[in-house]
């Protein structure tokens, strides 16, 4: 077990990229944070900005070839990067467990839920067949599936797919895991299970003292839940910090633009459409220069944005950080402000 | 090998092989029963219209058979035409056979006379053996090669087997029997050039099952190795997209080991394709193994299935065609119930 007080994972530059005919994609460049105990870290940004790869990379499950992963991946103050596969085997499932996001595809479709849950504790536990079984049981009903005695012995597509996800995370806390891993967990269900699966996520983390990982493409979700944010573009972090900073005194534009794209209930004079940022994420071979995100950004000034990377800099206080050259101004904008005071700037915005 | 249509069904099952598992839900058995005996009887009526239908008939084939120019006149022609049934419609000499059929009767081969039962019997044994054989031959070296190059997919060893065996389908079975007949009968002399066994020779007990093997081997290597292509093939694809599979990737991220994501994730799932291919692969089988009975004087039903057509021996015909139409609808309906039991989707 860790230190007292020392983080429970700590990534320290993480660099994922793919060697591909077409050329390297860097679909993580130089990500870090620090993840307690007890707590949760959301890490938010459009799809394609490298959060799946990041969680993949943390527990060695990218592909090699083609994918090469350096960096530091410190958990209980070991590094896993390059740790031998016996040794991470007992890592995975056991110490840091997984959820995805397609429930009907993650299953094994040809053996029984049951027997999905009993193999991960009869792996990674002493527990004889039986003993494994009735975890699995007991898991199922934990996880708030009825009947759950009955339902073991089922497979997946008996299933439907807000149960299967909660097979998923009965299989990914069988082994009470330190580290949760929810790779966008509710993006494949209907919105009113979305929320029960939340739900139980909060509960989880109520009830066991587990850190959570929340990886989405979705910042509503992310609101009732997160201690701490991550927002990630083009492989990189952009903003980091306790939750309620990155959603009030965002200081990066593209978290705005993020904030912005919600769909807002509270706010009744405003339509209620999305609206997306204008442009597209970047290609990770050729990513743009300077700010990776000054194509798209309506507070860039060309001169400086396109040629300097801004570094992940503190603002009002230590644990806020945003990579902006103009984070002070962008402090100053609410997310609701943002198509109406600079509407111009983002439509003459050259696409990327 | 197997020939070009054959070719062209094995290459549509693979491009279905990966998805093909939505089967039909689960039949009540006397539903079941029912569709196999109204297919089996729409084979008995074709196997009955197929042999008519091609140029010729027994009468002249047995004309053409002895001495040169003979030809029947007309008083004799019919008179044989009734001594074998083959007097009145095409509609009375389809009730009179399916009437015997019903009775158990495959009535007499024209070229022999003698009853096209025993003719099937004599021969059956060393056709199960062979065809039988390089099945089983053919399912192991395909499933085994396919889930180790799947596996490591464009590693060296998936290249080399891929490069070989594909060589292999290309190579006509004429071609590749000759080959190696040359090679190992003629030249090497280390194996038989013909037939089934020896029968001049008197061996005891291990000695005939030795003999037997050493006339199997070749054949059987000949057919089998066609057959696998087909295995490999469906299993390698199975295997590669089960590389890519999100069930794989929680296994993987559960902490299973190479091994087991290997056999009880990927080639398990992989397995199901391989079963629906069952029949198809059956079928590629026996048109193999006319050819194969062929180039090495095999005594089997495809020697006989060769010779009867030759003559035009409508009843030898009917009864080869029989015996291998309720094999592929039996196999059928075992890879089905197989298929059930492998894939619990297909239990409704
Ligand atoms: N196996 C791979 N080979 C090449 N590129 C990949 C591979 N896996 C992911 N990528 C690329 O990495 C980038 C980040 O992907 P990902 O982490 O899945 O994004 P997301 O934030 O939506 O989870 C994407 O541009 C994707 O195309
Ligand atoms: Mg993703």
């Amino acid at each position: 077990m860790e230190a007292p007080g020392q983080a429970l994972l700590s990534v320290r530059d993480l660099h994922a990229s793919f060697h591909t005919d077409a050329g390297v994609v860097k679909a993580v460049d130089g990500v870090s944070f620090d993840l307690r105990r007890g707590e949760v870290l959301a890490v938010v940004g459009e799809s394609g900005s490298g959060k799946s790869v990041t969680a993949m990379s943390l527990l060695g499950l990218l592909p090699s070839p083609p994918a090469r992963v350096s960096g530091q991946v410190l958990w209980k103050g070991r590094d896993l990067v390059g740790l031998a596969e016996p040794e991470m085997r007992k890592v995975r499932g056991a110490e840091i467990a997984m959820v995805f996001q397609d429930p009907m595809s993650s299953l094994n479709p040809l053996h029984t839920v049951g027997r999905q849950i009993a193999e991960v504790v009869r792996l990674h536990t002493t527990s004889s067949k039986r003993q494994a079984w009735e975890r699995a049981i007991e898991m199922m009903d934990l996880v708030g599936i009825p009947q759950a005695r009955r339902r073991a012995k089922s497979y997946p597509h008996e299933f439907s797919g807000g149960m299967r996800q909660r097979v998923m995370i009965a299989i990914a806390l069988a082994c009470d895991p330190d580290l949760l891993i929810a790779d966008e967990p509710t993006t494949a269900l209907d919105v009113t299970i979305q929320a029960q699966v939340l739900e139980l996520l909060q509960e989880t983390k109520e009830r066991t003292s587990s850190a959570i990982l929340l990886i989405t493409h979705d910042l509503g979700i992310v609101a009732g839940m997160a201690d701490e944010v991550l927002v990630m573009y083009a492989g990189k972090v952009v903003e980091r910090g306790p939750a309620r900073d990155v959603f009030y005194r965002s200081r990066h534009p593209y978290t705005l633009g993020l904030l912005a794209a919600l769909p807002r209930v509270d706010d009744e004079a405003a339509d209620n459409r999305l609206r997306p940022i204008e442009g597209t994420p970047p290609s990770l071979i050729h990513v743009p220069s300077g700010c990776s995100f000054h194509p798209r950004c309506s507070f860039r000034r060309l001169e400086t944005c396109s040629v300097d990377e801004p570094p992940l800099a503190a603002h009002g206080g230590e644990a806020h950080r945003a990579a902006c050259h103009f984070a002070e101004d962008v402090v100053s904008v609410a997310p609701a402000d943002l198509q109406r005071s600079v509407p111009s700037a983002a439509a003459a915005a050259p696409g990327p | 090998m197997g020939g070009e249509p054959g070719r062209k069904a094995l290459d549509a099952a693979l491009e279905d092989a990966p998805g093909a598992r939505g089967r039909a839900p689960r039949r009540r058995w006397p539903q079941a029963l029912g569709s196999y005996a109204l297919t089996l009887l729409a084979l008995v009526t074709l196997n009955f219209l197929l042999p008519r239908a091609m140029p010729g008939d027994p009468i002249e084939a047995l004309a053409a058979e002895g001495s040169g120019g003979f030809t029947f006149g007309e008083q004799s022609r019919q008179a044989l035409e009734e001594y074998y049934g083959l007097d009145g419609s095409l509609l009375e000499q389809y009730g009179s056979y399916l009437g015997r059929l019903a009775r158990g009767d495959l009535g007499r081969s024209i070229a022999t006379l003698a009853p096209v039962r025993d003719e099937i019997s004599r021969r059956l044994p060393w056709t199960i053996l062979l065809v039988g054989g390089s099945l089983l031959l053919a399912t192991g070296i395909g499933l085994l090669t396919g889930v180790h190059a799947g596996w490591r997919r464009d590693r060296p060893l998936d290249r080399t087997l891929l490069t070989v065996l594909l060589a292999v389908r290309e190579l006509p079975t004429f071609l590749l029997g000759s080959l190696l007949l040359f090679l190992f009968a003629v030249k090497l002399e280390w194996l038989p050039l013909a037939g089934a066994q020896d029968t001049f020779g008197s061996f005891g007990p291990v000695g005939k099952v030795v003999d037997i093997g050493r006339h199997l081997l070749l054949p059987l290597v000949v057919l089998g190795l066609g057959l696998a292509v087909g295995t490999y093939l469906v299993m390698r694809a199975g295997m590669v997209t089960q590389l890519g599979s999100d069930h794989l990737l929680l296994g993987q991220a559960k902490g299973l080991g190479q091994r087991r994501l290997k056999y009880r994730y990927a080639a398990r799932n992989a397995l199901l394709p391989v079963v629906s291919l069952a029949a198809l692969q059956l079928g590629f089988a026996i048109t193999g193994d006319v050819l194969v009975e062929r180039v090495f004087t095999y005594p089997g039903l495809g020697r006989l299935l060769f010779d009867s057509l030759t003559a035009r021996d409508y009843p030898v015909i009917q009864g080869v065609f029989l015996v291998v139409s309720v094999t592929v609808v039996t196999v059928n309906a075992l890879a089905d119930g197989l298929y059930r039991r492998l894939d619990p989707r297909t239990v409704a």
